[in-house]
């Protein structure tokens, strides 16, 4: 993975399971299967990126994380989106939108990249 | 946690913790379980929980992603309670990958580095401790920067310190020495004192030791307190005439030696560390034997002056011989022990040095003194009175002025040896410059057989101290002009008469500069260890003008007295003839003031200043017998002011300052024939 690369996954990995998180809880397996599945594997983040980064948002009081037993009888630890966490995810979301404007208006991006970008 | 193995064959679960890897020494050490009977144990308020390793074996995983897992935990730098929880996180994200259908080596391929990984985790968690935590660890890395920033700068100092090399460039010292002695040997006097104090010879035992009543009781007062009688009314009076009236060969030579127009005593130097000179040195004078004359590389700190405690022995000679000559009537052997004392007093002072100048200031007053004994006995003939009055008169505004250029020269010398030079003027102190100012404590222990030791371990503390002195100092050119500003200032106070002084002194200045401890005594160590008590030496020459001033008239009163049969009704009658103008009282600024009591051919005559409290009382003395030296003590107009108003204080400074009361003087010193009319002087 080049810089520019990890930059850019540094700034929309959060951002992606911020937005993920917005639908319901989950927990970590599920964010790395739905986050590798729902973008065709360009946010394919391995587990030793997931982990440290739920920690971090946790930590940052945007997530919250409880253990509960699954119906298949195992404990995990599941994700839910804050008060804060649905703030800032309004507030990235944004600034994600005006970048991609940007880039697009430059020529960087296709308008159909800028639909995904933009979450349609 | 529930087993997530089931569909994984057995031969692929780990079930050995050996192989999770094991902890850091310390860790282990800090895991330790205390072993304690069981019945203590199920007492404890707490249970033991349950440990990383043992989730990950209870979750059942294969070998790769527990291995995996644990090397992710023992990496990353977490509580146990953090620990467990990552365990558990990992294991249930293992299980759940399992359990949708990954393989093992799937899971293990997308899990991604283990050491970025843990780093993560660990910074993640970090932000995640509670907030006391945060602020004793942003306290420790404070600390620990505030340590390294101070043993950076103790660094830097230590090195500016140690690798700094004072650079001498003057030798102050031998151009000092070459001046001194650059009129030709036969023109000198110091030549001659040598042989003359060998013909002297030591004072006999009788003279010098304690003198004690009938029981062996040590007395005390003025009839025993010399070092040898040097007072008529001394005790012993008799065996130190009888001594000087041996002695009148050396003694003749003496009075000759000591009217040169120079002295021409060269600077001498320690010969080496730990010389015996000083252990030679006594009242009797210097034994040079261990000394020698300094050269290029002689430090003025160095410097010995073994005039000052010759002129200081042979005064006191020629004082007792003074005396001697008033007792006997003897105005030739008088004149010339009184010129003499002058004579040595200014060879005392011609060196430049501050301590050569106050023993000139010290023999010039005993001079003084002896004189005015001489005119109240009233026996000196004309011839007498003019060579002792010429003799005084030329020792002019320079006999009695302070002068600190060769202080400055020491400072300059000093400064030279102890900093580095950038050769514009800059430059630090160095570890070699502090141990040579320090050094000069040594001075005080010759004796000590600890010196050495004393000093190694001074030397050592010197050393580590080094760094602060060199950085806390102001360096080179700051200390310079510094110690040119006070030496600016202490001369033109120095050379301020009293009526024009005010209340402060370059001595405070002094006085802040050397109380330890502070940022100025840190900031100019130098100077602090170095700077003379200034005002003091400027004082001294003040009385001294004004001793020496009013002998002067004193001598012009009994010269008039001689001519007219009785003394003038106001000094102003004197000049020109016998003196040039009438010398003013230091303390008003206006002319010397003079009383004379008694009618016709009887009155007698009193020379004063008003004295420290600036107030005319007509000539009479202070208050309280024994107070005479308060009245040559300069104090400020304030002190005075705030002194006067307070009863007990007042007493100390209340009076005129008597220079010259020859009724009186002659009852103290009982020459009761030569007394006439008794003057107001006499203390009420």
């Amino acid at each position: 993975m080049s810089r520019i690369e990890r930059e850019l996954m540094r700034g929309a990995g959060p951002l992606a399971v911020l937005k993920l998180l917005e639908r319901g809880e989950m927990y970590g397996y599920e964010l790395v299967e739905s986050l590798a599945s729902r973008t065709e594997g360009v946010l394919d983040m391995g587990q030793s990126t997931l982990y440290p980064m739920l920690y971090n948002l946790e930590a940052q009081g945007l997530i919250e994380g409880v253990w509960r037993e699954s119906e298949q009888g195992r404990n995990r630890k599941y994700y839910k989106l804050t008060g804060k966490g649905k703030k800032r995810l309004a507030k990235d979301t944004e600034q994600f939108k005006r970048l991609s404007a940007a880039m697009t208006a430059l020529g960087v991006l296709q308008p159909a990249m800028v639909a995904i970008a933009g979450g349609r | 946690m529930a087993s997530t193995g089931a569909n994984q064959p057995d031969r692929d679960v780990l079930t050995n913790p050996a192989e999770l890897g094991g902890d850091s020494s310390v860790r282990r050490i800090l895991r330790t379980r205390v072993p304690m009977p069981f019945s203590l144990r199920s007492h404890l308020p707490w249970k033991r929980r349950t440990s990383w390793r043992e989730i990950i074996l209870a979750a059942g995983l294969p070998r790769m992603l527990a291995v995996r897992a644990a090397d992710v935990i023992r990496k990353a730098s977490l509580w146990p309670s953090e620990r467990r929880d990552v365990a558990r996180e990992l294991c249930a994200h293992f299980a759940d990958g399992l359990h949708a259908g990954r393989t093992p080596e799937e899971l293990f391929g997308s899990f991604g580095a283990v050491k970025p990984a843990a780093k993560l985790i660990s910074r993640a968690a970090r932000r995640k401790r509670p907030l006391w935590w945060k602020t004793w660890r942003l306290g420790l890395r404070g600390a620990a920067a505030a340590l390294l920033l101070c043993a950076g700068v103790y660094g830097v100092g230590f090195a500016m310190a140690m690798l700094g090399t004072p650079r001498v460039t003057k030798a102050y010292a031998a151009e000092l020495n070459a001046a001194l002695t650059r009129t030709p040997e036969s023109e000198r006097a110091w030549p001659l004192y040598a042989g003359i104090r060998k013909d002297l010879g030591l004072l006999p035992e009788e003279l010098i030791r304690p003198l004690k009543d009938a029981d062996g009781v040590q007395l005390t007062g003025d009839a025993a307190s010399d070092m040898w009688p040097q007072m008529r009314t001394h005790g012993r009076w008799p065996l130190a005439a009888a001594w000087v009236d041996t002695r009148q060969g050396p003694i003749e030579r003496l009075r000759k030696a000591a009217v040169m127009p120079t002295l021409g005593c060269p600077l001498y130097q320690y010969k080496g560390e730990g010389s015996p000179w000083e252990q030679t040195q006594t009242e009797q004078g210097s034994d040079l034997t261990h000394a020698m004359e300094v050269d290029d590389h002689t430090s003025l700190l160095n410097i010995l002056l073994p005039f000052c405690s010759d002129s200081r022995f042979l005064a006191r000679i020629l004082v007792v011989d003074a005396r001697r000559g008033i007792e006997l009537k003897d105005a030739p052997r008088f004149a010339g022990d009184a010129e003499a004392l002058v004579g040595l007093a200014m060879q005392a002072g011609e060196n430049g040095t501050l301590i050569g100048q106050l023993v000139r200031f010290a023999i010039l007053s005993l001079a003084c003194d002896v004189i005015r004994e001489g005119l109240a006995a009233d026996f000196l003939d004309e011839d007498s009175l003019t060579r002792i009055g010429h003799r005084l008169g030329a020792t002019g505004d320079a006999g009695v002025r302070v002068t600190f250029d060769l202080e400055k020269k020491f400072l300059l010398d000093v400064v030279q040896r102890t900093y580095t030079d950038n050769g514009s003027g800059g430059g630090h102190l160095t570890y070699d410059g502090l141990k040579q100012m320090y050094a000069m404590s040594d001075m005080s222990m010759p004796n000590d057989p600890d010196a050495a030791e004393k000093r190694k371990q001074r030397d050592l503390e010197l050393k580590l101290l080094s760094p602060i002195s060199v950085l806390a100092d102001a360096g080179r050119e700051e200390t310079v002009a510094q110690a040119e500003k006070m030496y600016a200032k202490a001369q033109t106070e120095a050379d301020t008469p009293f009526w024009l002084r005010g209340d402060t002194s370059t001595d405070l200045d002094v006085e802040r500069m050397n109380q330890q401890g502070t940022p100025i005594s840190r900031k100019y160590q130098l100077l602090a260890l170095l700077m003379p008590a200034f005002g003091k030496a400027g004082i001294s020459g003040e009385q001294t003008r004004q001793v020496r001033d009013g002998t002067v008239v004193a001598i012009a009163l009994e010269a008039y007295r001689r001519t007219h049969g009785t003394y003038p009704t106001t000094l102003g009658e004197l000049a020109p003839r016998l003196l040039p103008t009438v010398p003013l009282d230091r303390y008003d600024g206006r002319a010397l003031k003079y009383q004379r009591v008694g009618d016709g051919s009887s009155a007698k005559p009193v020379v004063y200043s008003v004295g420290v409290d600036r107030i005319d009382d007509g000539g009479v003395g202070p208050e309280r017998i024994g107070n005479e030296y308060s009245m040559y003590v300069y104090r400020g107009p304030a002190t005075v002011k705030a002194w006067l108003a307070n009863p007990q204080m007042k007493m100390t400074i209340r009076g005129d300052w008597i220079l010259y009361d020859p009724a009186n003087l002659n009852r103290r010193l009982g020459n009761a024939s030569a007394s006439g009319a008794t003057t107001p002087t006499s203390n009420r």
